[in-house]
Formats: C-alpha cells, sequence, structure tokens
C-alpha cells in the first residue's frame, strides 16, 4: 500500500460506511492512522467518558459530525441519580478550540446547560443539525441561542428531552433570513408556543419536510401550517382536539389531504375519537404511526384508523389496542417492520391490555417483523416459540411482562424455553430485553446462540452467578449489560475481568456484587472505571464505614483511556 | 423458603362496616372477598366468584413453592396485587418518563417516581409516602414508596421482589 498516494486511500477510505471500518483501518500503519485521521468527518463516542474531548477533537481535527452518549441506559427509569453526570459542556468546548468546521453534534442522555447551547450556537459558523434525545439541564433561552446564532440551521431535533420554559420568544428568535429548515421538533417542550412565529418560520423555510409540534400548538394553527407546507413527510401534531362539527375540522382535514408527501405522524396529544378521522385520507401513504401519547383512544377508533394504513412499516401504540387490535394490524399491515405495544394506565386498560395472544398473531401476519418493543400482562412459552418461527428476523426484541418474575400462566413454567427459541431462531438479533420468570437456563441458550447479540437487559431473572456467567462467555459480540435485581454476585463479576475491556459497559444494581468485588475488579482491570454510585442517606451509619462484604446498590463498570473522571458527585465512588 | 408474613384478621362479626373504600356493596354479614375490596379495579361483569373469607397468608410464589394456596379464585386478585405491587417498584415499569407523565389516567399517577431527592416533581398527581425499608443481614435498604399500595399484601409482594433471598419468616 505504500505505492499509493496518501489521496488515493483517502479517496479508499470515503467508502468505509462504519465507524468500525474506518476504526480498524486506523490501526494497519501510522500512514493509513494518519490519513484516517485527518480525513475522519464522523465520530461517534458511544461514552462520554471513555475517552477525554481534547483528545478525539485533536485527532480529528476535521470533524464535521460528533454523537456523544452520557448516562447509562438505565437512567431512563430513573435508576441513576440525575447529578450522576455526563455533561455536554467539555466536549462543546473542546470541539469550540479543535473543530471549528463541527456541523453537526448528536448527544443522547446528557446534560446540556444553556451555557453549552449558548458557546455552541456561537463557535462553530457552519453549524446544520442539534439532534437531543433524552437530554435535561437547559431552557428555551439556550434554543433561543442556537435559533438566534446559527445562520444555515438544518435541522433541530430535541426528542424526550427535560426543558425548563422560559418562554415562548425563543421561536421567534429565528432571523427572517432563516429559511433553511429541513427539520424541526420540539415535541416535547411543555409552554406556550407562539403561533404566529411559528407559521412565519414555516412558511419561509420551503424544505421543511419534518415538524413535530408540542402540545402547546392547537389544531388551529396545525390547520394554518399544513396549509404552508403541503410537502411535509413527517408530521407530529399538537394537541389534537377539535370539533368535529365545526368549520376547523373541516378545514384541517382539507389540509390533510394536501399534504400527499405525508408519510409520518405522531404527536395526536389530547386527541379524542371523534378527531381522527381527520387524518383518514392519507392513511393509505402513511408509514409511520405513532399513537403512543393519546390514550383516550381506545380499541375501536384504533381499529378504524389502523384498517386504513395499510403500507405501515412503523407503529407504536398503547396496550388499549388490545389483542382483537392487533389481530387487526396482523391483518392489514403487512408491511410492519417495527412494532411497540406501551402500557397504558392500568386503571382503565386491565382488560384490554395486551397478552401473548396479541403478539403472536402480529408475528403470524407481519413477516417483516424485526423489531419490538412489547409490554404484556402475560407470555407463554409456546407463544414465544411460535413467534420464534414466524418471524426469524428479529434484530431487536424487548419484552416486558409487567409482573416480575411472572411465569408461563398455562404451565406454570419459567420462560426459558420461549427466549431460548427467540434466541436460536433469531440469529440476527442484536438487542434482547428479557422479563417474566427466568431461570439460569434462559442464559445458557443466551450464551450458546446468541452470536450477533450486542445489548443485553435483565431484570428479576436467573438463580445464580452461573447465569451471568453464560452470557459473559458465550456472547462474542456483547457491547452493553444491564442488570437489576438478579442473584448475580462477586463470582460472576470476577469470571472474566478481560472481557469488560471488550464491551462499552456494564451495569448492574440491586444484585449481590459486593464492595470488595468492585475493588477486585478495579484492581485487576486498570483500563476500566469502576465506579459504585450509594446514595447517601441520613439514617444510614452503615455507609459511614462501608465493609467490603456489603453488596453495593449500583454499580457501573466501563472501559476507558481517560482514567477516572473528575466530575464524580460525592456518591459516586470510582474505585 | 419463603418468606411468611402473618395478617391476623379479625372474626366475620367483627367485619361489619369495617371497609377500605365506600362500601357501597358491603355485604354486612360475611367478609368481604378481594373484589369487593378492590371494586374499583374489577367491573361488576367480572366472573369471579364470591368469597367468603380472606385468606390469612398470600403467598406469592417464585414458581416452585408449594401451590397449597394458589387456589383459582385467588389469580385475578393476586395478579393486581402482583402488578400494583411491582409498578412501586423504582423504574419498573421500564418506560421512560414523558410517557409516565401522559399515560396516567383520572386515578392520578400510580407509576413510582423515585422517591427522594432525584425524583422529578412535576406531574404526580399524589404524595409519595417513601419509606426505607432494611432487613435484618442485609446492608443495603431499599425505597419502598407506601402511597402506591392499597394493602398489606400487595406490600409484601414488592418486599418479596426487593429482598428475593429471604431465608426465614417474619410474624408480625
Amino acid at each position: 500500500m505504500t505505492y499509493f498516494p496518501e489521496e488515493v486511500v483517502e479517496h479508499i477510505f470515503d467508502f468505509l460506511a462504519t465507524h468500525r471500518d474506518r476504526n480498524t483501518v486506523s490501526t494497519v500503519c501510522k500512514t493509513w492512522y494518519r490519513v484516517e485521521r485527518l480525513s475522519r468527518r464522523s465520530v461517534f463516542v458511544g461514552n462520554c467518558y471513555a475517552v477525554h474531548p481534547e483528545r478525539v477533537v485533536a485527532r480529528f481535527p476535521g470533524l464535521r459530525s460528533l454523537t456523544v452518549k452520557g448516562k447509562p441506559h438505565f437512567a431512563d427509569f430513573n435508576l441513576v441519580p440525575h447529578d450522576w453526570g455526563g455533561f455536554a459542556l467539555p466536549w462543546i468546548e473542546a470541539a469550540a478550540r479543535g473543530c471549528p468546521g463541527l456541523e453537526e453534534l448528536r448527544m443522547k442522555r446528557m446534560v446540556v446547560s444553556d451555557e453549552s447551547l449558548e458557546l455552541l450556537a456561537r463557535s462553530f459558523p457552519n453549524f446544520k443539525v442539534l439532534v437531543l434525545i433524552s437530554c435535561e439541564g437547559f431552557s428555551t433561552d439556550g434554543l433561543a441561542a442556537i435559533a438566534t446564532y446559527c445562520r444555515v440551521l438544518r435541522e433541530l431535533d430535541l426528542q424526550e428531552n427535560e426543558v425548563e420554559d422560559r418562554g415562548p420568544q425563543w421561536l421567534s428568535c429565528f432571523p427572517d433570513s432563516c429559511t433553511s429548515l429541513v427539520s424541526l421538533n420540539f415535541a416535547c417542550l411543555k409552554g406556550e408556543v407562539n403561533a404566529g412565529s411559528l407559521e412565519r418560520l414555516v412558511a419561509r423555510c420551503p424544505n421543511l419536510r419534518t415538524l413535530r409540534l408540542s402540545r402547546a400548538v392547537s389544531v388551529d394553527t396545525l390547520s394554518k401550517i399544513l396549509a404552508r407546507a403541503p410537502h411535509l413527510v413527517d408530521l407530529g401534531t399538537g394537541s389534537f382536539t377539535i370539533d368535529h362539527r365545526a368549520e376547523a375540522y373541516h378545514k384541517v382535514m382539507g389540509n390533510f389531504i394536501k399534504c400527499k408527501s405525508l408519510r409520518s405522524l405522531s404527536g395526536f396529544w389530547d386527541a379524542a375519537p371523534h378527531c381522527l378521522p381527520a387524518v383518514y385520507p392519507i392513511c393509505g401513504n402513511l408509514t409511520g404511526l405513532n399513537l403512543s401519547y393519546a390514550p383516550a383512544i381506545q380499541c375501536a377508533d384504533l381499529i378504524k384508523l389502523i384498517r386504513q394504513c395499510s403500507k405501515l412499516q412503523r407503529l407504536w401504540i398503547l396496550d388499549c389496542i388490545g389483542d382483537k387490535g392487533l389481530a387487526v394490524v396482523a391483518n392489514t399491515c403487512k408491511e410492519l417492520q417495527e412494532l411497540r405495544v406501551f402500557p397504558s394506565d392500568f386503571y382503565g386498560g386491565g382488560i384490554a391490555a395486551v397478552t401473548e395472544e396479541g403478539l403472536v398473531a402480529v408475528s403470524s401476519g407481519c413477516p417483516k417483523l424485526n423489531s419490538l418493543l412489547y409490554f404484556c400482562n402475560q407470555m407463554t412459552n409456546a407463544a414465544l416459540i411460535t413467534v420464534a418461527k414466524n418471524c426469524p428476523h428479529f434484530t431487536r426484541f424487548r419484552l416486558c411482562i409487567l409482573d416480575p418474575k411472572k411465569p408461563d400462566p398455562v404451565t406454570n413454567q419459567p420462560l426459558d424455553e420461549g427466549f431460548g427459541a427467540i434466541v436460536q431462531s433469531c440469529k440476527d438479533l442484536r438487542r434482547l430485553s428479557l422479563s417474566g420468570l427466568l431461570t439460569d437456563r434462559v442464559f445458557l441458550y443466551i450464551g450458546m446462540y446468541a452470536e450477533r447479540l450486542e445489548m443485553l437487559s435483565i431484570a428479576f431473572a436467573g438463580d445464580s452467578d452461573k447465569g451471568m456467567v453464560y452470557v459473559l462467555n458465550g456472547c462474542k459480540n456483547l457491547r452493553k449489560l444491564e442488570i437489576r435485581d438478579s442473584p448475580f454476585g462477586d463470582a460472576a463479576l470476577l469470571e472474566d475481568v478481560g472481557k469488560y475491556e471488550t464491551m462499552r459497559s456494564l451495569w448492574m444494581s440491586s444484585c449481590d456484587v459486593t464492595l470488595g468485588g468492585c475493588k477486585a475488579l478495579a484492581a485487576k482491570m486498570p483500563g476500566l472505571n469502576v465506579e459504585v454510585i450509594n446514595e447517601m442517606d441520613e439514617s444510614d451509619e452503615m455507609e459511614e464505614n462501608p465493609c467490603d462484604l456489603d453488596k453495593v446498590e449500583k454499580m457501573y463498570v466501563y472501559r476507558t483511556v481517560a482514567g477516572p473522571r473528575n466530575d464524580a458527585p460525592d456518591f459516586v465512588w470510582t474505585l | 423458603m419463603e418468606l411468611e408474613l402473618g395478617l391476623a384478621l379479625p372474626n366475620n362479626h367483627l367485619m361489619k362496616g369495617f371497609d377500605l373504600n365506600d362500601g357501597s356493596t358491603t355485604n354486612s354479614y360475611r367478609k368481604r372477598g378481594f373484589e369487593e375490596a378492590f371494586e374499583k379495579v374489577i367491573p361488576f361483569s367480572s366472573p369471579l366468584p364470591r368469597k367468603t373469607t380472606l385468606p390469612l397468608f398470600v403467598h406469592k410464589n417464585g414458581g416452585d413453592g408449594d401451590d397449597e394456596n394458589d387456589s383459582p379464585q385467588l389469580k385475578n386478585p393476586d395478579e393486581l396485587n402482583s402488578i400494583n405491587g411491582s409498578r412501586a417498584l423504582v423504574g419498573w415499569p421500564p418506560v421512560k418518563h414523558p410517557r409516565r407523565r401522559s399515560a396516567g389516567g383520572g386515578e392520578g399517577e400510580r407509576w413510582s417516581e423515585d422517591c427522594g431527592s432525584n425524583g422529578d416533581a412535576s406531574g404526580r398527581g399524589r404524595r409519595a409516602k417513601c419509606v426505607k425499608v432494611k432487613m435484618e443481614g442485609v446492608a443495603i435498604g431499599r425505597k419502598v414508596d407506601l402511597s402506591l399500595h392499597d394493602s398489606y399484601e400487595e406490600l409484601f409482594h414488592t418486599l418479596n421482589l426487593m429482598f428475593p433471598t429471604m431465608q426465614h419468616g417474619i410474624t408480625s
């Protein structure tokens, strides 16, 4: 390869699509390392504490797109204390110093302050894309800075963030000269929205294709927006309450009809059943539908709607759809690839909630199904075995039986065989979440068959250390393992310490791992950060004199080249 | 070994007037069954047979215990206990925050926010009554939100999930 001039090598590297491949070629020789790093445009940092921001920026000065993830996944469910860490500022500061050409920043589960948003807005003249998912720590003032200073902003995508509302002015901060927006998603905002500013913004952005509104946006405003932007592809409605006898209703329906390009619908806050027919005209074109924020819409109306969505590929819905509704999905949505069924409030939906029947129906009717998130009241081994046979293409399979440790209600057996069938049949399975009553046996199956598995979530499962060891020994591609309330202890943790350097992270909470075990792991593996999270309580004398035999409440282990972090709060001990 | 919590109930004739709910359908000359106690949850059309006694012990088996108390009549209330109780576990079911706030129905939020300083206060329709439960021999206590439990059985079920390796019985 020394015969090729570097420009040619660089050109060849352009064809490498994945981060993994580019990372690999950079290790071949010094020349390739240099060529790769100078031509690298996009970097993905899966754990913000795995590497110092300065080091990333120094290595890739030509960086245009940066993605960084912070807190561990279980932070989504309140298992990680709020002030654990994951701060965006060091990354933005480092990039501001070293990569002025940065155009795109994507962050997930990080703490982003208004100060960092302001720095971001002012530091990168070519900044185009900001995506924040499940982040917190900022307010609408930070958004105002982005709107004001990012002159060529194309995408502002805020997904499920906790944003403090400081008024609707931020939307008016987009200058009149801003016409470049392609995607705007502020669905997670809770405050008032200036309808006039919004309408004017939409009107002057002819390339706008994705628009997801917040709950504060009325149907009236939506109607006007649709009239101005009939070329929308992805729409999140705001509050979807209209009197179906009123003229406003017919107007919005008329405007929906004009949106021939609309392929994805979401939002529907506060939607009542009589409002749904307004979208019937465009259902036939829909590939994506998210009704999971509309608890007032029950099975019968959901069915009426879904019967018209024959091209649906992605469906997010509440469990009030019931098994009956899922049977309709199975009959209608033959192109379905991704299904998510979320739990609604139990006290209304106890009868209509879904069971194994619904899942079996969908698996039988939708052969292309490859991604599942399913909250249900019960599951049987027979059903899982059937599903495994019907849908061997699952890449993501996340099943949550609402009652922890619930066995197969028909046989009273654990669900080992059912999940075993899933991992055996679905050779491309990358992500798996388990639930129900499970013994060590299920982990034996997972270790044996789940060769491509990258992420595994375990809760209230297993009998002994053997379970965890089966997984660590067997799953060669495992990157993230998260475990809660399961009887795995030090023996399992320390069985193969080298394994953790091949993984991004390990989370264990309310398990049997002791402080001594964590210390032993930290001592053996300097390339890992072993964080023990013990939230202090005034009533606990024990915590002042921690003993090695004490079990740890929460433990987070991750590989890193950055050493112990210097921003850890008091209750996080890096051993 | 199962954790056995003794729940001693007064006799039949002492049950008159004792009611968890407003008691509109209470039959005063016999004990209420689970169906009446949880009336607001089970619809009237439920085919559950009327029970005349409340069990003294409720075992939530892990599937390997003895089944002597697992009569068919108990199944639905048992399920209710376990589902209600399991809602009191922090981070269970694993649903993201924004979804929890919008999912709650007219009964008010029933999901367990993280008790204490880390909780997100917005959207909560009730006050969390969190206590820290410590079991003898176990160093780490667990937080339990009492306001999410309607009965002793539900609390028992939650505790059973939090302290699974109990070796000895406790009597109240």
